[in-house]
């Protein structure tokens, strides 16, 4: 009767062991304590094979030189999704197991507009890659691409079309300079831990430019990009001031925190101090770890959410349509719930298709020996649910087990894996396997869009889409990242919204379109129209 | 110090190689001309040959004194120390000049550094306060914030009547997660202590933190800071506080008051000209904003 009691009230379950899945990642760790073990893990949702449901990539880290597997290979592991809730392990098929460096996150799209999801695999010292073949494999291009980002430690990266000629560009977050050779010794009580993110000095990140052939030309420099050095993590790709060009939040690990706007022309402007999204109230550069952006105020203006360090808080920067931001971090009670947590994968999404967007965090900590130094604070940490009142003020949600238990989470990725129209999500724990949260909701209306681009870039990152429905509006982006070392289901669900709606799509082209007659509780195919 | 000691050495009778009384001989005839770093090679030289007398090694150490090398010279006090325990007066100049040192050096920000000064200060001195206050501070700037705790807790014991071992006491409380501990020093701390101002401007800057977190309201926040300005208005780290607040609440104005008191009263510091800026840009003043801006900058170099 409690265990039916208890099913009942869980939101997210996690599905992982029934789905099938049996990878694990792995990070090397040993007693070296290589900073690097401590950021990987990454996870794609995306549909490789265009069968119409999502499928599931994982990164894994590596082998260090004294932190080797005992359980076989080190391996990345791509799964088929077989539908109900069934996952098969198709990594040797598809070529994806293995990458010559230690993995950290991944950024799945469209590049090629061929109508497959490409993969971009992030890592330490390069990155690779993957096209899409179309018949289940993939083959490595980054030789022929160009985009090897050679000799950095990339983290994570976002697809987007910063100079809107239909083609998507790559943005490669770039953290520190780093190699396994240069051993930098730190301890707490006698035992080796990691050394603090500022004895690692940081690096320029990389804009690569889609030439549309199959290659890219490496754009940081003329871009103004690789003029801002410092250790950057997470980034998101979207339009925050409305002027039709796509710009970019870029998170960063006690460097200043990035926002790039996109002056049109192939140039970006860093205008994250007027925006007082670089420091924090006290000048601080907090340790940014994941980003994402969206709409968590009702105002149709993107905000954001940053996740960083234990008793940092995770941050809320809202959108005010001007310069400076508001930053509503204790006003929102973020600082509440998020102030003994190390932060690194958030999302913005509709858990339970009310309308708002909600926040979904995952948490975990660097340091084994924490508590001994903070009692407040653990080294596995919760995941984080937090239901969002419409005007950015949260509450934190029991949703299950998995939101009592602890994890040392850092990649996380959303999507509905299983088409019904409420969020599902997936985070890597570092040296576990996968968590994989089924949403059990049910009940609420929702309309579910799957944009098509033409003139656009075919995955229509950069579009906005503005529902409305009697008196009431959703705006929701196609964001190009978002979160940490992850990529998402791309497909927009309007949670709580009927059949009598109306949508206008802004598409990353320009054009306008509205379309009406739309169904309520599926997904429907939106494609951009010609003219 | 030098002088003092080697006298003391001459009116011993210790049965001491010739060789190293003629080296000390000659080292205080350097030291009294000013030839420090021959008198200094010398006494190690007496020093090696007679090893067990403490006042070769106390003498060394005033020599390195005078020569501006602190760490040296704590170093010889601290082998003439191991080698005459009970001698008081070697043991009270070791503990000044351990916990002077250990002053320049958290003056100076070397917060790593100085640790390995504090603990083996506070473990050659286990009934010495200051010696413990000194860890305590030490230990909360290197994040070995529960290790605080338990060195200003030892402090507060030995000296009851320490306002400062009661305040940091408290902070380190609460930058060890012990939140409740840590209200509980501050409200024993203000029955304690009804007149200290900065036992209300800390227990002040942790409400702030608390009502971040929700379990304070900032209105209390705000009221504890501004009993600590009825009490000293010249508290520059109240005053940059409540500006941080009131412009957390888009009060421009008063923020500017507050934060101007804050520079007027000493505090220089990123976190204020960072703010001042803020708060000037949104009044439009931006050329000051800019200066401000620069100063952020420069201080945050510096701080680095």
């Amino acid at each position: 009767m409690i265990a039916l009691s208890l099913a009942f009230l869980m939101i997210f379950r996690d599905i992982a062991t029934e789905a099938g899945i049996r990878w694990r990642h792995f990070n090397g760790m040993s007693p070296d304590r290589y900073l690097v073990e401590s950021t990987t893990g990454g996870v794609a949702i995306l549909d490789f094979d265009g069968d119409g449901r999502m499928d599931l990539l994982f990164v894994t880290g590596g082998e260090t030189p004294r932190g080797k597997s005992a359980a076989g290979p080190v391996r990345h592991a791509l799964y088929r999704n077989l539908g109900a809730n069934k996952f098969s392990d198709v990594t040797a098929r598809a070529g994806l197991g293995a990458t010559k460096f230690y993995g950290m996150g991944a950024a799945a799209a469209d590049y090629d507009n061929d109508g497959f999801p490409d993969v971009y695999v992030s890592g330490y010292p390069s990155g690779a890659l993957f096209h899409n073949n179309g018949d289940g494999t993939f083959t490595d291009v980054t030789a022929k691409a160009g985009v090897a980002n050679a000799g950095e430690w990339g983290a994570s990266a976002a697809w987007f079309d910063f100079d809107r000629d239909g083609r998507l560009d790559l943005f490669v977050a770039n953290y520190a300079q780093f190699s396994f050779e240069d051993k930098k010794r730190c301890e707490f009580e006698g035992k080796p831990v990691y050394c603090a993110q500022t004895a690692y000095p940081g690096r320029p990140s990389r804009l690569y430019r889609n030439n549309g052939d199959g290659t890219f030309a490496d754009v940081s420099a003329p871009s103004g990009v690789a003029a801002l050095p410092g250790r950057a993590l997470g980034v998101v790709a979207i339009d925050y001031d409305d002027d039709g060009w796509q710009d970019l939040f870029v998170a960063r690990d006690a460097s200043p925190n990035l926002l790039l706007k996109n002056k049109g022309g192939g140039t970006f402007t860093d205008v994250a101090l007027e925006a007082e999204i670089a420091f924090n109230p006290d000048g601080i550069a907090r340790a940014g770890m994941g980003v994402d952006a969206g709409d968590l105020d009702g105002d149709a203006r993107p905000d954001f959410v940053v996740t960083n360090f234990d008793t940092e808080y995770h941050a809320l920067y809202l959108n005010t349509g001007r310069l400076p931001f508001r930053e509503a971090t204790v006003a929102s009670r973020l600082a509440q719930f998020t102030r003994p947590y190390v932060g690194w994968g958030v999302r913005l999404l509709d858990y339970d298709n009310d309308g708002d967007l909600d926040l979904l965090i995952v948490n975990g900590h660097l340091h084994e020996m924490i508590a001994q130094s903070n009692r407040a604070v653990s080294y596995r940490e919760p995941p984080l649910l937090l239901a969002n009142d419409g005007k950015a003020r949260f509450t934190r949600v029991d949703a299950g087990p998995v939101f009592t238990d602890a994890y040392l989470g850092r990649g996380m990725a959303t999507g509905d894996l299983d088409n019904d129209g409420f969020p599902d999500a997936v985070f890597i724990s570092v040296n576990d396997p996968p968590v994989v949260l089924h949403n059990e909701s049910r009940g609420a209306n929702w309309l579910g869009v799957q944009l098509r681009g033409t003139a656009s870039n075919r995955d229509a990152i950069g579009a906005r889409l503005t529902l409305r429905e009697g008196g009431r509006t959703w705006t929701r982006w196609i964001t190009g990242g978002g979160s940490f070392l992850a990529s998402h289901d791309r497909r927009v669900v309007f949670g709580g919204a009927g059949e009598a709606s109306t949508l206008e799509i802004r598409w990353p082209s320009g054009r306008v379109q509205n379309v009406t007659g739309l169904r309520a509780g599926r997904y429907q195919e939106i494609v951009e129209p010609k003219e | 110090m030098i002088h003092s000691a080697l006298i003391l050495f001459f009116l011993s009778q210790g049965a001491e190689p010739p060789e190293a009384m003629t080296l000390a001989r000659r080292a205080y005839d350097a030291a009294r001309g000013g030839r420090l770093e021959a008198a200094a090679k010398d006494l190690q030289e007496a020093s090696r040959l007679a090893p067990k007398n403490p006042l070769y090694r106390s003498a060394l150490g005033g020599i390195y004194l005078k020569q501006n090398k602190p760490e040296e010279a704590i170093a010889e006090f601290r082998r003439a120390v191991a080698l005459d325990a009970g001698n008081s007066a070697l043991r009270a100049n070791l503990e000044k000049l351990s916990l002077d040192y250990g002053a320049v050096l958290a003056k100076a920000g070397r917060f790593r550094s100085g640790l390995p000064l504090a603990r083996e200060t506070a473990a050659l001195f286990p009934s010495s306060a200051p010696a413990h206050l000194m860890l305590g501070l030490f230990e909360t700037r290197n994040q070995q914030n529960v290790r605080a705790v338990a060195a200003y807790r030892k402090a507060l014991e030995l000296d009851a009547e320490s306002a400062d071992a009661s305040v940091g006491l408290g902070i380190a409380q609460s930058s060890a997660g012990m939140l409740k501990e840590s209200q509980a020093t501050f409200e024993a701390g203000l029955k304690k202590f009804p007149q200290d101002a900065m036992h209300r401007q800390a227990y002040g800057v942790l409400l702030v933190k608390l009502a971040e977190a929700g379990a304070a309201t900032q209105d209390q926040a705000v009221n504890m800071l501004r009993e600590a300005l009825r009490m000293d208005p010249r508290l520059a780290e109240a005053h940059y506080q409540l500006g941080s607040l009131a412009l957390d609440h888009e009060d421009v104005d008063e923020a500017l008051a507050e934060l101007s008191a804050a520079l007027g009263n000493g505090l220089d510091d990123s976190r204020l000209h960072y703010a001042l800026a803020r708060a000037l840009r949104r009044k439009g003043r931006a050329q000051e904003a800019e200066k401000h801006l620069q100063l952020f900058r420069q201080r945050k170099e510096a701080e680095h």
